[in-house]
């Protein structure tokens, strides 16, 4: 992987207040300009932001409540119900919507979490390194030796189905990589002159952890993280659609497909909330995919060379 | 310095092999796979003791639990009573031993529902890696090929995909097209079901069809493996057009391709006796990584396709809360999955020199 | 008739939308026989001009002017024809030999598979040839070495295979870029003795592409000194070490350690850095790092004139025109 690879910077100089400030604006500048020449990255970008609009305004978009029966079941896709509506007759538009607040945050939730218990053991094992490294590196090895979703589907299924549990197995078998990506940088970057000297200059560990290192990994981990968003939404989705996760009459995206296995006929009940995911899983693709072309230096450095 | 002299001097430096590089690598990878195997074992016995359900009533049923003769001889034999740890040593001797427990739903060991499962499901992903690999190396080599151009904008999206559907959702809609609209493909299952059972077969059924000489049932195994191996190779599919697009590029920057062009080698020549063989460590390596992934696929589109595989089997037992069942697909798949790894790894020493010689 | 002529030569490569130029009118010749140093930095455009006589630029690449090849003109020859010429009468050495040697293939299918492409040789036979190239190369024991992978051999040994490849298919032309760069200092002096060596044994012209003097001054007839996409002094290598006259080429053999009329030890770096593509200055490319220079230096690019006979340089100062 290429974040493993990334080289840390051997110089760095403090610049004044004022230059740091007009840094900052051409920077920003820089960021806005590199979106504008990354078509994927601003469809990303807007795709994602709709679906945050979606989640503030779920109540309103909604015509229906996600669990109102309405009566007619398995009718078609028409004007009063955009999507249909499923076996229960519950307007299948209002639970894709009401959903996104399912689906997004509690993937967000799960990533968020596997990323900071992972950055976590990744900054232990690689700051003190020796024995407590090796055993902790063993440890995520040999949760790679895992396929995902069937160790998240144990999990799930030994603690009970539930949302809740879905999502903490989604934590337990995503740490790894940030535990491994995280140690990698820190090795990497331990032994920088810049992380040296402030040691030198009498800066504790856990200062020089703070200061020096925690801004030199944060992309390369945020830029996982990002990718890893759209990996846990395809997880707690498997999840659900295995009965392992939310349960009925969750208006859970997954558990909407599972249901619409058995209608062949009735078309919609299944292929909307499956879009749902898809478009959600490829916005946050297309984001850590663009994330990853701005921080990767080696990627930086090519480009540097070709304009040469 | 005269030639004599270096000559002389270059060849007391060749040729020094080491003793039985490949003897000791072979044993190494042994030992690694054989203590993650172990660390398999830790995980889904820590799992089975986390479970919330008491093991005794989840294995005996309400009523037998209601009996504290029964309750008692079942703890005393699986060692209940014990430290975690010696509870560990009983359920470690009793797998290695063939003793998996029963599966709740089955009512019969799970170690001999998992074997009567699994040559589904290895069919099913045999075929899938065979034609991930085989469009995969040739959609990768494309794009790298031609940067920039259509068949590197067409392994995008395809990877692009593969990393954000569903597959449980692809497959249902291929069914949706293939099946409900167009009517090509049947829906699921493995063979028509009108069609005789095979006796006494491999439970492959494409070799037990083709040993037993009937073209019409192999014809229908085919029909069936179709939709399902799409689906499942999917995301596997994207993962090697990616890794085989990244490795061509790396090796068209060497040296060595282009002394291949300056010999005056045709360029597909090249492609294939320089390119290729170097990339296919990096293409084998990713195929092994990918099997795990094409495993525990298996799971979702099993369900979707009712394959009576390893998949279909770990669905019923979690919807079912059958742990014994569900840790012992657990165990299965993981322990397939390094070995296969410790195959691929085996295999990597043999296609690549550097590995197999120092 | 000269083996290789070289007339007039540009290659422009487009570059985001730009098109820059890499090489600009260079003209050259090798003889059979003859061995032609090209000097210069990096970016100087003389590997480039290496790749276009074995037609392997970039294929966006515009190359304009002529290289005749015995005769025959290279520039817009049809693939399949170049590739019979390619390794078969124009052999390549690359710099680095544990990159210029595939690390999965042994030496005996490296050695062996254009011979048996060009020449329509057996295995058997084209094993027999292998053998008798790595004894001409100086290898010990060739029927053991064929079994052999690069990695396997010292750096020396692997130059010597690479040498080996390239000399195969008994070649008329020979351009070696950089054979000895990538290599130790006491593996160096073997090779370059190996590559005079073998040009004095068989008639084969050799163009070696380099920026270390020191190569050049043992083994070159003649030299050709690069500088931002063009020559900038030509002559034969005495004359070129003894009165360098650009002042370029003059900063190039100060910074080469060297000992000064008192016998100590010498060395006066160059200033500045080499420009890259499309960054080259106006008037002479040199006059940012001239110590010479006068006005006319950055209105007029000066182009090559007979300083003294056979003696070419292209500068205002110190060539002809002064």
């Amino acid at each position: 992987m290429s974040i493993e690879n990334a080289t840390p910077p051997t110089t760095t100089s403090i610049p004044a207040a004022a230059e740091r400030r007009r840094m900052k604006i051409s920077a920003t500048l820089h960021v806005v300009k590199r979106i504008l020449r990354m078509p994927l990255f601003a469809v990303g970008l807007s795709i994602v932001g709709v679906w945050l609009i979606v989640i503030i305004f779920a109540g309103q978009i909604a015509p229906f409540s996600p669990n109102a029966q309405l009566g007619i079941a398995l009718s078609p896709p028409s004007w009063e119900h955009l999507f249909g509506t499923d076996a229960l007759g519950r307007d299948v538009f209002s639970r894709v919507v009401h959903g996104s607040r399912i689906s997004l945050v509690y993937s967000v939730i799960l990533v968020t979490a596997a990323m900071l218990i992972g950055t976590v053991i990744g900054m232990i094992s690689g700051f003190f390194g020796g024995r407590l490294d090796e055993i902790l590196m063993r440890l995520v090895d040999l949760f790679f030796a895992f396929p995902v979703i069937i160790l998240a589907m144990a999990v799930a299924a030994a603690l009970g189905a539930s949302v809740q549990n879905a999502v903490l197995a989604g934590i337990i078998v995503s740490w790894p990589i940030y535990a491994r990506t995280v140690r990698g940088l820190v090795v990497g970057y331990r032994d920088a002159e810049f992380v040296v000297s402030s040691r030198l200059a009498g800066m504790g560990s856990g200062r020089s952890i703070l200061v020096d290192l925690l801004p030199s990994i944060a992309g390369p981990t945020l830029v996982l993280a990002t990718q890893d968003v759209g990996a846990a939404i395809l997880l707690l989705a498997s999840l659900s659609f295995l009965g392992v996760g939310a349960q009925p009459p969750m208006p859970e995206w997954g558990a909407m497909i599972s249901e619409g296995v058995t209608y062949f006929s009735s078309w919609w009940i299944a292929v909307f909330p499956g879009l749902a995911i898809v478009t959600v899983a490829l916005a946050f693709n297309l984001l850590g995919d663009g994330l990853r072309d701005m921080f990767d230096p080696k990627m930086k450095r090519s480009i540097q060379r070709k304009t040469k | 310095m005269t030639i004599g002299t270096s000559a002389r001097a270059a060849g007391a430096r060749a040729l020094r092999l080491p003793r039985h590089p490949v003897l000791s690598y072979t044993l190494r990878r042994l030992g690694l796979t054989l203590l993650l195997g172990l660390g398999i074992t830790l995980i889904t016995f820590t799992l089975s003791a986390l479970v919330p359900i008491d093991p005794v009533v989840a294995a005996l049923g309400e009523r037998a639990a209601g009996d504290p003769d029964i309750v008692a001889n079942y703890r005393a034999k699986h060692g209940l009573d014990e430290p975690l740890p010696v509870q560990y040593w009983v359920y470690l001797t009793g797998l290695l031993r063939g003793d998996w427990g029963m599966s709740l739903q089955t009512q019969r060991p799970v170690l001999q529902d998992l074997l009567s499962y699994a040559p589904a499901t290895l069919e099913l992903v045999f075929a899938t890696i065979i034609m991930a690999v085989v469009f995969g190396v040739l959609l990768g080599l494309a794009a790298a090929l031609y940067r920039n151009r259509f068949p590197d904008h067409f392994a995008r999206v395809i990877a692009l995909l593969g990393v954000s559907t569903p597959i449980f959702w692809f497959g249902i809609v291929m069914i949706l097209i293939f099946f409900a609209q167009l009517g090509w493909l049947p829906s699921g299952g493995r063979i028509d079901p009108t069609m005789p059972k095979i006796q006494g077969g491999t439970g492959f059924l494409i070799l037990d069809t083709i040993s037993a000489g009937q073209p019409a049932m192999l014809w229908s195994v085919m029909k069936h493996l179709v939709l399902p191996s799409i689906v499942l190779g999917l995301s596997t599919l994207g993962l090697i057009i990616r890794i085989t697009r990244a490795s061509v590029l790396e090796v068209l920057g060497n040296d060595y391709v282009r002394a291949g062009h300056a010999k005056g080698l045709s360029s597909g020549t090249v492609v294939r006796r320089y390119v290729l063989r170097a990339s296919a460590g990096s293409i084998l390596t990713i195929t092994g990584v990918a099997f795990g992934g094409l495993l525990a696929g298996t799971v979702l589109i099993e369900t979707v396709f009712t394959w009576p595989g390893l998949g279909l089997y770990a669905y019923r037992s979690a919807t079912s809360a059958d742990l014994n069942s569900i840790m012992g697909v657990t165990l299965f798949v993981s322990v397939s999955y390094i070995l296969v790894n410790l195959i691929v790894d085996l295999f990597y020493m043999i296609l690549d020199p550097r590995v197999r010689l120092t | 008739m000269s083996l290789l002529s070289i007339e007039n030569l540009s290659i422009a490569l487009p570059v985001d939308g730009r098109i820059l130029p890499i090489v600009e009118g260079v003209s050259l010749q090798v003889s059979r026989g003859e061995v032609l140093g090209i000097a210069g930095e990096s970016g100087s455009g003389k590997t480039m001009s290496a790749m276009a006589v074995m037609g392997l630029l970039p294929k966006d690449a515009i190359v304009t002017g002529s290289i005749r090849f015995e005769g025959k003109e290279l520039i817009g020859m049809g693939e399949r024809e170049f590739r019979s010429i390619r390794g078969n009468d124009i052999a390549m050495v690359f710099q680095d030999p544990l990159s210029s040697l595939h690390p999965m293939l042994t030496v005996e299918k490296q050695l062996t598979d254009h011979l048996r492409k060009h020449k329509r040789m057996s295995r058997h036979d084209a094993r027999v040839r292998a053998e008798e190239l790595l004894r001409l190369v100086q290898l010990p024991n060739p029927a053991k070495l064929l079994r052999v992978y690069p990695h396997q051999l010292s750096g020396g040994q692997r130059q010597r295979v690479a040498i080996a490849i390239a000399l195969a298919c008994e070649p008329s032309l020979l351009i070696a870029d950089e054979p000895t760069t990538a290599l130790d200092v006491t593996v160096q002096a073997g090779i370059i003795e190996l590559l005079l060596d073998l040009t004095r044994k068989i008639d084969i012209g050799v163009m070696i592409v380099t920026h270390d003097l020191g190569v050049l001054s043992s083994i070159a007839d003649r030299l050709a000194v690069f500088y931002a996409g063009g020559i900038v002094e030509t002559a034969g290598a005495a004359a070129v070490f003894r009165h360098p006259t650009h002042p370029y080429t003059e900063a190039l053999l100060a910074a080469v350690p060297h000992r000064d009329d008192d016998g100590d030890i010498d060395l006066k770096p160059m200033r500045g850095t080499p420009p890259a593509a499309g960054e080259w200055a106006e008037g002479c490319r040199f006059n940012p790092r001239c110590d010479y220079v006068e006005r006319q230096c950055y209105v007029i690019d000066p182009v090559l004139l007979e300083a003294t006979p056979g003696h070419q340089v292209a500068c205002h100062v110190r060539g002809a025109s002064s």
